[in-house]
């Protein structure tokens, strides 16, 4: 460089050759430091990990994940309303309004593919947490903070780790365990590890952050959404029912109960509102805050008439599995049964969680009658409106009114109390131990029994017969909260509810059922669709192709 | 031909990128560098009236003494400069009409009934509703809307008038310009205008140095209609914007005309009452959101200057000095309106997103040449130095909840959630270059270039790379023993060789961060967080490009007929690429750009030329043909073998086969009953439910390298095409007979694929709508034919389905010959303009695509691959005359 600089100027006149050369020399000197740029609106990572503060915003970045806000059909994290609640589309619970083609519904009416982008997407969501969460663990070290604030931190991250491998253990089995960041070679190169690998890294970072975790009752009004060794030990209780492992269940979640700091609050429709959010029964929830981080399930799932998608079409299956006020079985032959309100005499969690036909949502009227041409929620096949008869009132706070897709700031739990005393009993009943009267009334009959819904306790003692009882207890406290799909795995009864015709509301004195129907059922409900649930193929996920395609190893 | 432009652009915006021989490379942004006087810059900044010239240095080793962005080719724009000793006014203008060239046809309302019936297999439309639809009685309630034809409704209209005044003396030159562009869409509220002032001036100061200087600047304008608050997406940052842009949403395009693509006629544009329909997603409908009082507005304003100054102290030695400076203010207000759609619905969401940008663009050269002449040797040396670097500053503010829509700055919208935001970037490119030239009694050629070209993309270590580059000629028509073959007037062997390197990336590539704005809602209320999102590669350097060119030109009969030839080869190395979907997701995080992989295009191109004249008639016919074959070498990172031989990613790039390219299904047409599928090799892979109507997809391989029985994606997907034309070819003809001038430009490419997917190629798909060709050719089980023009008819999620896979359905021809321009002039007989005392006058008139010839699917232009979000290519017809005193 200098050589030909200098060649170069010494064939010219020395005048010139002077005038060049400070030119040149003053630029050279002077624009080489333009050629240093630095990005102005991210964290230079070198120096990044240097204060309790900037830990703070990491730790922040972690909780995200992947989550994103805005409308989305596929799940980019496991805890967005997508991620959570669509999940049921796979399920007998709802049926997506998009039709059979619908990737969610393809998980389980046995056509489930490779390229199927909700496996996609929960795949994908899944290792960008932990990726994030990986190098939050292996920066946090480094940060000169109390030591205490430095476990605390940690120990919340782990949590966020091993809560996201559990969703991987149970629906792809065997997978990468990633716990460092990667480079692409090696990210392009890992092997899958068993589902017992799996199991046994997320037990012991489970116990290990519920160790350092602060509990429920610690956690101050500025912690709100922060994990608690409450929510490490509840996932430490799924892991152990997904393993069936009821004994070791059972103590986990008697941990979570001795410690008394949460509750099963009285008013069962609030609690999914931001009216009653922060309630302790909602034990860990994915946090929502209108505005920039808004949770678009309004405009995904509100009834036509509200200018929602209707996207969530709870099913006829759930919709009957909600009882009468008394206790009892639903029969539409009882008379305590009214098709003109499907609504009367119900469990009241009926009324809680799903419109019916005539039923009012806000200031409107849910009209979803098929005869109901002029509505905008008749019910049809080709309407941007339900395909079942019923529709979503659960998380709504039907006096909201703001932009739909990004206002509304309402939570989406993740774990309630009523789910840990519903799971409870489960690991006494599934391990054998009696069942006392004692021991229902502090679970089962807590939770049905809340004030909001009031129903007679429950006093059955014999296992056998109270498995079902439980099941579809569990099924219908939490509908659309993204247990089902798991719940039937693990019972292992795809074959039973997902196999056959599944139907919607019953209009008995509709007269254009009998014609637009597309299957006419004898109790005059909706036809909805047919599932072929192939067990043994849908109850493990396939790895994504796009994996497969640059990994081929995970394909094995 | 030269260019391959990608032309899809509505009015003012600034799309349209030219690639110079083939794609290269998949990694950096392969677009040729426009420089106008010496200054990059792009064609849009430009009054097309204030061009001298324009060339294009496709070779190494032409394009290396123009900067560290050449690697791609070279477009070199000259303006006009004052003339000697006259003083001359121009004033030309013209007035252009413009329409789609093609638009699809969707069906009727009670076709898309009945349609719907059969793809849903269900009675949603009654027999009773489909009368209803087919009388068009009731058009309140069973309407029938062309949302699409209404939205492409109007006769676009441009206007453009330039008054241009030249002249000077031997000393001091001046051109001054003014030009007004008025452009109207096609789509209503849809315009663009720009008005440009240019002043260039050349001054001899004494008589060693020559200034040349360059004022420019330009006031513009675009505006675009917008759907209404509750169907947009409220507050856009920066990055949401970029995106969007990316994804074609976020736009009038990506909402307005997707969804006029896609919702059916039985949906309710506006009834007799005035009211509107709320459509099938209850936000409204095109034909709503144009009523509306949304609007977007985007005015630019470009100012400039560039002067040169020359320095000649000896005859021997000319020294340059260049400085640039160019300023742009790029504002944007984007107002998404509330709006009253009929009695009951009120849709009450507005907000505004107001972007306020600024980039400043600065550059200093200094060149110096010394060049000699001995006798039959002819030396130059030049050497210099040249900087440039680009500042840009973004500043946004976003408002929601206006009470009006009549009022709408950020001021009057409510204090709730509003927002602000903003950031800096910034690049520099520093390089030093020198040139020598030498020629033997302009018989042997030859040039050699050196540059040292740094960039602030890169880090330190690799800040800096060394490229060169040279060039040899011979013209052997020069020679002794070809002196005396007449009727070869030239012949001119030329050969060059070089390497450029290409930066064209993302302003901060290297440094690993933690990516801001990944908040989360904790203690109740939004907290600032981070996250590792990027896997940064702290070791990039420049991607190049070496070019290899062996030529011919010849000129025969006194140059009537002149032929040239050309083969090149350009290898891009060090490609550099965001390998994501090379690299497993479980990296879980994306990838930034990495030198991985290589890309040679190689090809040949011709040209034929012929010119004559009789008497009062001349014309002139060029002709010129161009292979190329793009390829990609390796992928580095990204080389995964798959089980079928394939090495690639695994989508769409792979070893050994160009990039933009289809993978996917070899189809047999479909099965004509169920039945059929069990003798099918069993598809359930691809497709679980396989079914009368239904794609038969072929079994190309298995494990063993041979058919396996069953069709998957792993053994059966191939290539199956690819969006770079393998061929292009054009034909420019020119004819001149006493005032008569004609023009004739065609332009054709072949060996090209395309893809209509999506609202633009499926029917049904998302609530989406039917084409004629779709309902006409469809598969109908009563009467089944192998090969239909359209599988079964079936009810599709924004998922797809089986039918939907990646296939040679959906991948088809997408040559075209175009008729890209005519022209009549008349020039006025000198008689008759002295008369009214100027000095000439023509008169025009033209078309432009006026038509093509293709295969591709009805009432779509074979340049568009669109999902829906499409603005179509326009022909436009313009009259226009010029007048020069």
């Amino acid at each position: 460089m200098t050589n030909f600089l200098y060649t170069y100027i010494s064939r010219v006149p020395s005048f010139s050759r002077l005038v060049v050369l400070s030119m040149t020399l003053v630029l050279f000197i002077g624009c080489d430091k333009e050629l240093e740029q630095f990005p102005s609106n991210a964290f230079a990572k070198d120096n990044f990990w240097t204060s309790e503060s900037n830990a703070n915003i990491a730790l922040t970045g972690a909780y995200r994940g992947a989550i994103e806000y805005g409308t989305q059909v596929v799940p980019s994290d496991w805890w967005t309303y997508c991620g959570i609640v669509f999940m049921e589309f796979a399920t007998d619970n709802a049926y997506d309004r998009r039709g059979d083609n619908s990737t969610q519904n393809r998980l389980t009416d046995g056509t489930l593919l490779p390229n199927n982008n909700v496996v996609n997407g929960y795949w994908k969501g899944s290792y960008k947490r932990i990726a994030i969460c990986n190098d939050f663990l292996e920066n946090i070290g480094n940060v000169e903070m109390e030591q205490s604030k430095i476990d605390r931190m940690a120990a919340e991250v782990r949590f966020l780790r091993a809560s996201t491998y559990f969703y991987i253990s149970q629906f792809w089995g065997s997978a990468p365990l990633v716990t460092k960041t990667l480079t692409p070679d090696e990210a392009n190169n890992v092997d899958k590890v068993s589902k017992a690998e799996l199991v046994s890294f997320i037990i012991s970072e489970l116990k290990a952050s519920a160790e350092d975790l602060p509990s429920f009752g610690e956690l101050s009004g500025s912690e709100e959404g922060r994990a608690s060794k409450q929510a490490a030990l509840a996932f430490l209780g799924r892991m152990y029912l997904g393993e069936q492992n009821f004994a070791e269940a059972s103590k986990v979640y008697k941990e979570i109960i001795d410690m008394g700091e949460n509750i099963i609050d009285p008013d069962y429709a609030s609690l999914f509102t931001p009216v009653n959010e922060a309630s302790s029964e909602n034990i860990f929830s994915t946090q929502y805050f209108g505005g920039q981080a808004g949770n678009s399930l309004p405009q995904h799932a509100y009834p036509a008439v509200a200018s929602g998608w209707h996207i969530v079409n709870p099913l006829g299956s759930l919709a009957d599995a909600y009882g009468f006020d008394d206790g009892t079985p639903l029969s539409y032959d009882d008379p305590k049964f009214d098709y003109t309100d499907m609504g009367a005499n119900r469990d009241p969690r009926f009324r809680y969680n799903l419109l019916w036909d005539g039923s009012s949502f806000g200031d409107k009227i849910y009209d979803c009658n098929p005869d109901s041409t002029e509505s905008l929620d008749q019910l049809t096949y080709s309407k941007q409106a339900t395909r079942t008869g019923y529709g979503l009132r659960k998380f709504f706070d039907e006096s909201f009114s703001g932009n739909l897709k990004s206002d509304y700031g309402g939570n989406v739990p993740i774990i309630r109390y009523a789910e840990v005393l519903l799971s409870y009993l489960e690991a006494e009943l599934e391990a054998g131990n009696p069942i006392t009267q004692q021991l229902l009334d502090e679970t089962i009959n807590a939770v049905r029994g809340r004030a909001s819904v009031g129903l007679p306790p429950i006093t059955e003692t014999d296992a056998a017969t109270l498995r079902p009882i439980l099941r579809n207890e569990r099924r219908i406290e939490l509908a659309f909260e993204g247990q089902r799909l798991w719940d039937i795995i693990r019972w292992d009864i795809g074959d039973e509810v997902l196999v056959g015709d599944l139907w919607g509301a019953p209009f008995p004195n509709s007269t254009l059922y009998p014609t637009t129907s597309k299957k006419i059922d004898p109790q005059s409900r909706w036809y909805v669709t047919t599932k072929n649930f192939r067990k043994g193929i849908d109850d493990i996920w396939p790895i994504p192709e796009s994996e497969v395609n640059v990994n081929p190893k995970l394909g094995n | 031909m030269l260019l391959w432009c990608n032309v899809q652009v509505d009015p003012g915006q600034s799309g349209g990128s030219i690639s110079v021989r083939g794609v290269g490379s998949f990694g950096a942004t392969p677009d040729a560098l426009v420089l106008i006087d010496g200054i990059a810059g792009s064609m849009n900044d430009i009054n097309p009236d204030d061009i001298k010239s324009i060339s294009v240095l496709k070779d190494a080793s032409s394009a290396a003494i123009y900067g560290a962005r050449s690697a791609n080719g070279v477009i070199l724009i000259t303006t006009k400069n004052g003339a000697d000793n006259k003083f001359s006014v121009n004033y030309n203008s013209y007035v252009g009409f413009n329409a789609a060239t093609e638009l699809p046809e969707f069906v009727n309302s009670w076709e898309y009934a009945e349609m719907y019936n059969i793809a849903s297999g269900s009675n949603s439309f009654s027999a009773e509703d489909i009368a209803k639809y087919k009388s068009e009685s009731d058009l309140d309630n069973y309407p029938n809307t062309k949302f699409l034809d209404d939205l492409f409704s109007k006769n676009g209209v441009q206007t453009s008038h330039t008054l241009t005044l030249s002249g000077g003396d031997e000393k001091n030159k001046y051109y001054v310009s003014v030009g007004i562009l008025e452009q109207d869409g096609i789509v209503p509220k849809n315009s663009f205008n720009r008005y440009n002032f240019r002043m260039n001036l050349t001054n001899k100061l004494g008589d060693k140095f020559n200034l040349n200087t360059r004022f420019f600047g330009s006031v513009e304008k675009r505006e675009e209609p917008q759907v209404t608050g509750n169907k947009g997406q409220g507050y856009r940052s920066e990055t949401n914007r970029a995106t969007d842009a990316a994804n074609n949403g976020g736009s009038f395009v990506g909402d307005l005309v997707s969804n006029a693509v896609r919702y059916p006629a039985v949906v309710l544009g506006q009834d007799s009452q005035g009211n509107y329909g709320i459509g099938p997603e209850s936000g409204g409908t095109p034909v709503a959101w144009l009523a509306s009082e949304s609007y977007l507005e985007n005015p630019k304003t470009k100012a400039g200057v560039n002067v040169k100054l020359d320095y000649k102290p000896t005859d021997d030695l000319t020294f340059s000095a260049i400085g640039g400076y160019n300023f742009t203010l790029n504002e944007e207000r984007s107002y998404y309106a509330s709006q009253r759609l009929n009695e009951d619905i009120y849709l009450g969401q507005s907000y505004l997103n107001q972007y306020s940008n600024k980039e400043i663009y600065k550059t200093l050269q200094f060149t110096g040449e010394w060049s000699k002449e001995v006798g039959v040797h002819d030396f130059s040396f030049l050497g210099g130095y040249s900087f440039e670097n680009e500042e840009f500053s973004f500043f946004n503010g976003y408002r929601q909840d206006f009470a009006s829509n009549d009022y709408t700055v950020l001021d009057l919208g409510s204090a709730e959630n509003q927002q602000s935001a903003g950031f800096d970037s910034e690049w520099a490119l520093q390089s030093f270059f020198s040139r020598l030239k030498y020629s033997f009694d302009e018989r042997y050629l030859f040039e050699a270039t050196l540059r040292y070209d740094g960039s602030s993309r890169f880090p330190k270590s690799n800040k800096y790379a060394v490229f060169p580059a040279a060039a040899v000629g011979w013209r052997a028509s020069q020679e002794t023993f070809l002196e005396d073959v007449n009727w070869l007037s030239n012949l001119k062997f030329k050969a060059s060789w070089g390497i450029l390197g290409n930066q064209n990336i993302g302003n901060y590539p290297y440094q690993t961060v933690l990516a801001s704005g990944r908040d989360y809602a904790l203690g109740g209320g939004l907290s600032t967080g981070a996250a590792y999102s990027n896997y940064r590669d702290a070791n990039i350097k420049w991607e190049s490009t070496e070019t290899t060119d062996i030529g011919i030109e010849t000129g025969l009969f006194d140059g009537k007929v002149t032929f040239n030839a050309t083969y090149f080869r350009r290898n891009t190395t060090d490609v550099l690429f965001k390998p994501s979907s090379s690299v497993s997701s479980v990296l879980g995080v994306g990838i930034s750009e990495t030198n991985t992989g290589a890309v040679k295009n190689t090809g040949w191109e011709f040209d034929l030329g012929h010119r004559g004249s009789k008497g009062d008639f001349s014309y002139s016919i060029n002709g010129n043909f161009s292979v190329i074959n793009n390829e990609v070498v390796t992928m580095g990172l990204g080389n995964v073998e798959q089980p079928n031989g394939f090495v690639g990613n695994g989508s769409d790039l792979f070893i050994g086969y160009p990039m933009q390219m289809y993978y996917g299904y070899k189809t047999d047409g479909v099965f004509l009953n169920d039945g059929e599928t069990s003798s099918w090799p069993d598809q359930s892979a691809v497709n679980p439910t396989s079914q009368a109507g239904d794609f038969r997809y072929k079994d190309i391989s298995g494990p063993d390298g041979v058919p396996d029985g069953k069709v998957d994606p792993t053994y059966d997907r191939t290539y199956l095409g690819s969006r770079i034309p393998k061929y292009t070819y054009g034909a420019n003809i020119n004819l001149n007979y006493k005032n008569f001038d004609f023009s004739l430009f065609l332009q054709g490419v072949s060996g090209v694929k395309g893809m209509l997917d999506n609202y633009a190629g499926y029917a049904f798909f998302n609530l989406g709508n039917i084409q004629k060709w779709q309902m006409d050719g469809r598969f109908d089980a009563n009467n089944p034919v192998r090969n239909p023009y359209y599988p079964r008819l079936e009810v599709l999620t924004n998922s797809g389905s089986p039918n939907t896979a990646t296939s040679d359905y959906w991948v088809i021809n997408a040559g075209y010959l175009r008729v890209k321009n005519v022209q009549l002039g008349y020039n006025f007989p000198d008689s008759l303009t002295e008369l009214i005392g100027i000095d000439n006058l023509r008169m025009y008139i033209g078309a432009e695509n006026l038509h093509s010839f293709n295969s591709y699917r009805d009432g779509w232009d074979p340049e568009i691959n669109s999902s829906g979000s499409y603005y179509p290519i326009l022909t436009t017809y313009t009259f226009g005359l010029n007048l020069k005193f």
